[in-house]
């Protein structure tokens, strides 16, 4: 398409903005920065709404953007302290008798890993998945049943402890 | 052992904060792009530049920089756990006759093998348990939309078609969507008679009950006799359509509170409003208009009213009292709350020369370098490692002098050792400290003007809100402190804010 009009545009954004939380809180851990990272996305994207090729790729392309500037931040903030550590969240979790667990056997896969998996509940497709994360979709397939496998064992694990 | 594992339990649920720096971003950028030429004259010298925080444009735009620059923190933020159940309470014992008219609806980026249109109605409404098909014999209009005199499309796969979301409409209930699996309600947005918008609610702001029904809220039962339009925007998704992949229905529907009207809905959408400033932007003599400012440097506020709020502001006498709760206002770490980093702010660090220069380059590449050798190395092995950055950093540095690389690398650890610098200072005695003398500051100078506010810890929390009382005057000219912050103030029941 030449360009996304505005309202388009808007209307995309605005559809896409839980997936897009959950996306960049799987990087980044914390809302403050999950809030920076879509900013940041949001303004990209606007000035570049121009290369999309076409509507129904939006999401992708967009999610990709955020993945970007969510490793942007990441780095930026490697560069001064290095930690593994799991930040508190500054929000309720849906479920905090059981999400805890699960969140920190989330963050014990990779990155790509869980971010496969969790698009892939949200309902995007396997292509649109590849396309966020630049793999190929046997990859995605792949990540997707190896991130199944592993949080089963983790939290099997747990649960045996 | 648990069953099934879903990614989303371990995730928070979306912040208010975040839904507020989307709202406020988008209505930056796009005011910004259509403000005028002088607006793609700054553009074009502005680039963004992606250093992860909020605020990404030069010195050259004073008016999106501030914008941007007030950071995404939602100071007061208020569970609202309960809220819709009293909203639905409150629909229920407060409901008014009223009676459907006409409408539109339009549907878009429909999937493109896996279903048709049809002239039918499957979309329906239910009126005192009876379902109603209000809108038969409308046509489909052209592109862009499909518009037509009546609601309804009718999706061939039967699975979809029978997890249509059933629209309800009574006496009792001003208006509910009864949603079923794998569909979502995404705004819902009410017109007056003269189709501007006067209430826009998205996302997680918008009311559930029981998991599965929505509410506008008693809104409509607070306007005066007359025709309102309301829009339920929802959206499906289903790996069935993994072209279209969603159909975001737009059911328009005409509501003539209290007088029944065959009245059509306007076919012209209005300009996008996409932060409602529906009183403190005009004149208090045209309490009608919600249009915004139609020029990005003229003054608007940035208020959010509740749904309830907006309603009673319309019909109260203006020397009615409300109970009001205020329950966020953003701020700015710098201008604020004083932050610095060795006596210099974030912006000072983010805008050096060679900082910028760097970061304009890079977004440069990524949108018109970087796509091609992304869809070339595609299914290479290792390539889904890469990262972008690194890529860049390597052209970029090949095309450089090492005096400049120097200078990049210098601006660059200073600016990261800045941006650290406020991470822990927000978390720090002191960051708290300075955003609760901020907002009581802020009560100090809402109360010289008139409002009975106190400072409010919220239990429990590091939160705080202003609650207290306001006239309708008073609140539909809310002296926001300056054209960029934002306020979002709902009414105040029983303890507690109805936040909508």
């Amino acid at each position: 398409m030449a360009t996304i009009h505005d309202d388009v545009f808007v209307s995309e954004i605005r559809s896409v903005k839980r997936t897009a939380f959950g996306v960049a809180f799987l990087i980044l851990k914390n809302t403050y920065d999950c809030e920076d990272a879509m900013s940041a996305a949001i303004v990209k994207a606007y000035e570049h709404r121009g290369t999309v090729k076409q509507r129904a790729s939006f999401r992708a392309w967009f999610l990709r953007i955020l993945r970007n500037e969510a490793y942007t931040i990441l780095r930026e903030r490697r560069k001064v302290f290095e930690t593994d550590e799991i930040p508190e969240a500054l929000t309720p979790f849906p479920d905090p008798a059981q999400s805890l667990d699960l969140r920190a056997a989330l963050m014990r896969i990779p990155e790509e890993q869980r971010n496969a998996l969790y698009l892939q509940q949200e309902g995007y497709s396997m292509e649109e998945i590849a396309d966020v994360l630049h793999v190929p979709v046997g990859t995605v397939k792949s990540r997707i049943s190896r991130a199944k496998q592993a949080l089963r064992k983790i939290l099997e694990e747990d649960d045996n402890a | 052992m648990r069953k099934s594992i879903r990614v989303s339990d371990a995730i928070p649920k979306m912040p208010v904060s975040f839904e507020q720096t989307v709202e406020r971003t988008l209505n930056s950028v796009c005011k910004e792009q259509k403000s005028s030429a002088r607006a793609k004259e700054r553009t074009a010298e502005n680039r963004w530049v992606p250093t992860g925080e909020s605020v990404r444009t030069s010195k050259k735009t004073p008016k999106i920089r501030q914008i941007f620059a007030y950071c995404t923190v939602a100071v007061l933020l208020v569970a609202i756990v309960g809220i819709g159940a009293f909203v639905l309470r409150n629909a229920l014992y407060n409901g008014r006759q009223t009676e459907l008219s006409h409408g539109m609806t339009e549907q878009t980026e429909l999937p493109k093998d896996d279903a048709t249109l049809q002239n039918d109605v499957s979309y329906y409404f239910l009126v005192d348990g009876e379902p109603v098909y209000p809108f038969e014999g409308f046509a489909w209009e052209s592109k862009p939309g499909l518009e037509a005199d009546g609601a309804g499309v009718r999706i061939e796969d039967e699975k979809v078609r029978s997890q249509i979301p059933a629209t309800e409409y009574s006496a009792g209930m001003p208006f509910a969507v009864l949603t079923a699996d794998g569909w979502k309600m995404d705004e819902i947005i009410v017109f007056d008679a003269a189709y501007e918008r006067i209430a826009d609610v998205a996302g997680s702001g918008i009311p559930k009950e029981e998991g599965s029904v929505y509410v506008v809220t008693d809104l409509l039962n607070t306007l005066s006799p007359g025709t309102y339009y309301v829009s339920a925007i929802v959206s499906y998704r289903t790996e069935n359509y993994s072209r279209g992949n969603e159909i975001a229905i737009c059911l328009h529907v005409g509501t003539g509170a209290g007088e029944p009207s065959t009245t059509d809905a306007p076919i012209l959408q209005p300009e996008p409003s996409l932060l409602p400033t529906p009183f403190a932007s005009q004149s208090p003599s045209d309490p009608s208009s919600t249009q915004p400012p139609k020029d990005a440097d003229e003054p608007q506020t940035y208020v959010t009213w509740s749904a309830a709020l907006t309603g009673l502001l319309r019909t109260e006498d203006p020397d009615a009292v409300l109970n009001i709760s205020i329950i966020a206002i953003t701020y700015n770490e710098e201008d604020d709350l004083g932050f610095l980093y060795q006596g210099k702010s974030l912006t000072e660090y983010r805008e050096e020369p060679a900082l910028a220069a760097y970061w304009e380059a890079y977004d440069l590449w990524y949108f018109t370098v970087y796509p091609a050798v992304d869809e070339q190395n595609r299914g290479t092995p290792g390539w889904e490692k890469h990262d972008p950055g690194a890529l860049f950093d390597a052209y970029w540095r090949e095309r450089h002098t090492d005096a400049e690389i120097r200078a990049y690398e210098q601006a660059a650890e200073a600016y990261g050792e800045a941006k650290n610098a406020l991470r822990s200072w927000r978390d720090s005695t002191a960051g708290k400290d300075a955003v609760r003398a901020f907002l009581q500051q802020e009560c100090d100078r809402l109360n010289a003007c008139g409002f009975r506010l106190q400072l409010v810890r919220v239990e429990d929390t590091q939160s705080y809100r202003l609650d207290g009382t306001a006239t309708v005057e008073q609140l539909r000219a809310f002296p926001a402190r300056d054209v960029t912050h934002f306020y979002w103030i709902t009414l105040y029941n029983d303890d507690s804010p109805i936040d909508e």
